[in-house]
């Protein structure tokens, strides 16, 4: 529905300019180590969007955050797997980088915008200089430039009279005014990259709808910045992702374009997320169909699939192995033991 | 959680027994050898202080010139008869030590006794009633805290005469306004919350949500305060007999063991202010890694901060 | 704002007879501002002119954005919060006239079930006596039956009885929230108000608590008020919606009227705004993108409160406020743009 008034700066590419492989992260607890991220791996395009869709404890934040190295460490560790960041000809692995290199990746190649804009802002510095903070970190601009940068930057988000809001502090805006600022701040190093970290969950709907827009129009369209959308809430990002990636248990259990996931979910999990939503436009009439069970345990080493306590389908396998991702169908990978088509166990 | 849930075998259903609550604390303790070295040393402080005249030794005032200065045992010319050695007039110090933790016991428990009630009482009337009556009441706790304790003390002292009581009292009524604030602002936090709400929504009065809603949430944070406050009175304490500003001085305590023997520290004595010094060390510390061990498991934030 | 007819209930319509039936509540804040000279007092209007019914056996779903004053509406009728104007009348019953005594008693048919599950249980109190309080406040039975009414109301809300014993940071948030609906259950009331039970839940869970909510509404004959701001949830689970915005109702309707045809520009606003989870008709769906913030509820707009950002609004809308009343059966607006025969008199734009 959104057709790009100009042409994005960074044209979609099929290029991977993200490739995570076998990433696990470990927490240590009081209670034993938590296997908060379990072998995920997945592929981002330039210019794409790509969702990534899981409840509370599914290793969906974490796993992006120890992309750029946002855990507190300890108690968090990268136990292992590669994340290779392709930009400008230069390759590198950011597990293995540096905090020094890390830091330059941070708003230069990956930006991030967290769910509580509040927190993120310093509540004593105006509005503006936090911008101008950031574009100056990344761009090598005068003074006068990088002020009329800010300005037009607040403009870009579209926050109205952005002289004038430029010297206000955070408090003085609504929450979803600072997630303006916030995805200003991301775009003031043009990076390549950015992940949303639940942007929108604290947010009323019809300012949801505004950030949502604005995200897929100035970044994604017109900058052709590739979005990473971490939610819980499968209504938004079947309005912003091309892609979309399932967590279940610190693990992708289903992955493949949007279209594909919600037509044709292949997981069991997918399939009663689905059907566990209502939607405003069917009456509700009908039973929503639960899930029942309880998120998993994830202090228990994962050498099972995380669903199966809770899956319809499971059987013995389940319980030894944990299923790889395999292809089901052009771009669409599923994590399951399960051949939900032929609605029998694989091989 | 399932639609079915799994029926265990039972007669009665017992809500919360008191055993299941001791073996947690246990589980607790032994997860955290900090918190259990406090406990241990904190519990040892009390039985010594509770039974000195069993476990000391010798009368702690019994003086003997021909045993006067005895090295402690373990260093040369030093005898078991005398552990930590004696002092000038030949007292024996291990014995004047267990005395003098009586001392700093009742100052530190029945001061904070004492402050925790006052500040109890005030903090849930400021906190229940609000309006007037609480900005009075805190205008009085302000205040309170704003007078100068040395000052009072020295008054005091000079006035009614050094006595551990007064000390006591005094200690109390000027740690109140912390547990009176604390309180208040616990109070204010309950009255909002949900579990509150839901009580009076089931037609709760107001004493069955003091007693079942409010108090038992009080515990913690009043708890651990007073054992920090403990720790800190028994300081005080030390440093109000080490001024001679405490208990007379016939009575044996670690402030004014410190301040006989500080003359002889650099004159062969050194056992004199060290041992004392150590014991007011050593209490402080214990109370301060017990109320650290009890401040984190008695906050539900910190324990339930798991996933 | 003036209160029009709550006859339709009792006259010709299908026999549904009202349950809870508020008169133009109103709760006010009173804010003092201080100025160099004394102070100025001004209100906060969380609940401004607020009026509605809810029929016996129904569930109404209360709507709105953050601050549009939905959960104090909720607060106030059950009395935890004193009304600054206006009546709740219950079973015939008007609050306001009541005696303490009388209210306790009363209040014994209403009962709660708040958003945060963890903060709405004693976490000093074990489920059992969590349950079984209400039981103990209005001395229903003996200590034994006490034990056997909360094994059997653990059941019936899906928790196992041999976890009585537990304290709440044991449980997981939607197991949290069944000992809230257990505590609710215990008296047997007659109306609860569900106040964003579900919000704080993972979608699987919220599934779980939706269901176990409409089951037991069928089997035990329920009247749910359920305050929420997950639109699709709310019309799953909802027989009448009301809207709200800044302390006002500005449409009540039943709930596939409301999404089907809604009346007042703030409502179609708020609809088109949902995110639909599907991507083929998320990639049609335009919404209706509201300019500006919402006013704080201490500096309300003459007129219309809407009309600052109402993408429809006249020059009547800033200077009269719109009636809410009644269009066709069941069916309130407070619009200026509404005629007579419950239509728009305004294209309707992007729809």
């Amino acid at each position: 529905m959104i057709t790009p008034v100009t042409q994005p700066s960074r044209p979609k590419t099929d290029e991977v300019i993200l490739d995570v492989d076998g990433l696990e992260v470990t927490f240590d607890s009081p209670d034993g180590k938590v296997h908060a991220v379990n072998g995920v791996s997945f592929q981002l395009r330039g210019g794409e969007s790509l969702g990534i869709v899981g409840e509370s404890g599914s290793g969906k934040s974490v796993t992006m955050m120890s992309l750029v190295a946002l855990l507190p460490s300890p108690p968090a560790r990268i136990a292992g797997g590669t994340a290779i960041l392709r930009h400008d000809g230069t390759e590198m692995d950011l597990l293995a980088a540096s905090s020094g290199q890390i830091r330059k990746v941070r708003g230069s190649k990956i930006g991030f915008v967290f769910q509580d804009p509040l927190s993120a802002l310093n509540p004593t510095m105006r509005i503006g200089e936090q911008i101008a903070e950031s574009v100056r970190k990344h761009r090598d601009l005068t003074e006068d430039e990088i002020q009329s940068e800010t300005v037009s930057l607040l403009a870009d988000v579209g926050i109205a009279d952005p002289e004038r809001r430029a010297r206000s502090y955070p408090h003085e805006f609504s929450g979803g005014m600072r997630q303006r600022v916030m995805i200003a701040i991301a775009m003031a190093g043009d990076p390549p990259i950015v992940i949303f970290d639940e942007p929108t969950t604290a947010l009323d709907v019809t300012v949801q709808a505004q950030i949502v827009e604005l995200v897929k129009t100035r970044l994604a369209a017109e900058r052709g910045t590739a979005i990473v959308w971490i939610t819980h809430d499968l209504a938004v990002v079947a309005g912003i992702a091309d892609r979309v990636a399932v967590m279940y248990g610190g693990t992708i259990v289903e992955s493949g374009l949007v279209d594909e996931i919600y037509e044709n979910p292949q997981h069991p999990y997918t399939r009663g997320l689905l059907q566990a939503i209502p939607s405003t436009d069917s009456d509700g009439s009908t039973r929503l169909a639960s899930i029942e069970g309880s998120p998993p345990d994830l202090l228990v080493e994962p050498n099972f699939c995380p669903f199966q306590p809770r899956c319809a389908y499971a059987f013995d396998r389940c319980i030894a192995e944990r299923p790889r991702l395999r292809s089901v169908g052009e771009g669409h990978l599923v994590a399951c033991h399960f051949d939900l088509e032929r609605n029998e166990p694989v091989r | 959680m399932s639609a079915n849930p799994e029926l265990e075998p039972q007669d009665t259903v017992e809500f919360g027994s008191r055993s299941r609550g001791f073996r947690r604390f246990l589980k607790l303790i032994l997860r955290d050898p900090a918190g259990l070295i406090g406990l241990i040393l904190v519990l040892m402080l009390v039985i010594v202080a509770i039974f000195a005249p069993q476990i000391a030794p010798h009368d702690p005032l019994a003086q003997s010139l021909t045993n006067a200065k005895a090295p402690p045992a373990f260093s040369d010319g030093g005898t078991w008869e005398y552990p930590l050695g004696t002092d000038r007039l030949g007292r024996d110090v291990l014995s004047r030590l267990i005395f003098g933790a009586r001392v700093s016991v009742t100052v530190g428990f029945f001061g904070a006794a004492i402050a925790v009630s006052i500040g109890l009482v005030v903090g849930l009337i400021a906190g229940f009633v609000g309006g007037k009556l609480d900005k009075l009441l805190m205008s009085i706790v302000d205040l309170i805290l704003s007078v100068p304790y040395l000052v009072v003390v020295i008054v005091v002292a000079a006035v009614l005469g050094r006595s551990l009581f007064n000390v006591v009292m005094l200690f109390g009524v000027t740690a109140s306004p912390l547990f009176a604030r604390t309180t208040r602002g616990e109070v204010l936090r309950l009255r909002e919350a949900g579990f509150v709400s839901a009580a009076r929504a089931s037609g709760a009065k107001l004493p069955r949500i003091l007693v079942r809603h409010v108090f038992p949430n009080l515990v913690g944070p009043l708890l651990t305060l007073a054992t920090f406050e403990m720790s800190a009175m028994i300081f005080y304490e030390a440093g109000l007999s080490f001024l001679g500003l405490s208990v007379p001085p016939n009575i044996p305590s670690w402030g004014n063991m410190l301040d006989s023997g500080r003359r002889s520290l650099f004159t062969g004595l050194p056992w004199l202010s060290v041992f004392p010094g150590l014991a007011i060390a050593l209490a402080g510390l214990s109370m301060n890694l017990l109320g650290d061990w009890l401040r984190d498991i008695l906050d539900p934030r910190i324990r339930r901060a798991r996933g | 704002m003036t209160v029009t007819s709550h006859a339709h209930a009792a006259g010709s319509d299908p026999p549904t007879e009202t349950l809870l039936r508020v008169d133009d509540l109103n709760k006010h804040y009173p804010v003092r501002s201080l100025r160099l000279f004394g102070s100025e007092e001004s209100a906060i209007r969380a609940v401004d002119g607020v009026s509605f019914e809810i029929h016996k056996g129904e569930t109404l779903g209360l709507v709105g954005e953050s601050g549009c004053g939905k959960s104090t509406t909720g607060r106030v009728l059950l009395r935890l919060e004193e009304p600054t104007s206006g009546s709740v009348w219950f079973d015939g019953v008007d609050l306001s006239t009541l005696d303490a005594e009388s209210m306790r008693m009363i209040r014994k048919r209403m009962q709660v079930v708040f958003q945060d599950s963890a903060d709405s249980l004693n976490p000093r109190m074990s489920t059992g006596h969590t349950i079984a309080e209400p039981l103990h406040i209005y001395g229903m039975g003996t200590d034994d039956e006490i034990q056997a009414k909360v094994a059997e109301l653990m059941e019936l809300v899906g928790l196992n009885p041999g976890w009585a014993k537990r304290f709440p940071h044991e449980f997981s948030g939607g197991q949290r929230q069944r000992i809230n609906i257990a505590r609710a259950l215990a008296i047997n009331p007659d109306f609860i108000v569900l106040d964003e039970p579900i919000s704080a839940l993972d979608v699987s869970i919220q599934a779980q608590v939706v269901n176990l909510l409409a089951d037991l509404q069928a089997r035990l004959g329920l009247t749910y008020l359920f305050i929420a701001h997950d639109l699709a949830m709310v019309r799953h689970i909802s027989d009448r919606i009301a809207v709200m915005y800044l302390g006002r109702i500005v449409e009540t309707a039943d709930s596939g009227a409301i999404f089907e045809e809604p009346l007042h520009p703030y409502t179609q606003a708020l609809i088109s705004a949902v995110p639909l989870p599907d991507p083929k008709k998320e990639r049609t769906r335009i919404p209706i993108v509201l300019e500006g913030e919402v006013p704080s509820p201490g500096n309300m707009p003459a007129g219309c409160v809407f009309h600052p950002r109402c993408p429809q609004a006249v020059d009547r809308c800033r200077q009269e406020v719109p009636v809410f009343r009644e269009f066709t059966p069941g069916r309130f607006v407070a619009c200026h743009l509404v005629d007579e025969a419950g239509s728009h008199i305004v294209e309707r734009r992007g729809l």
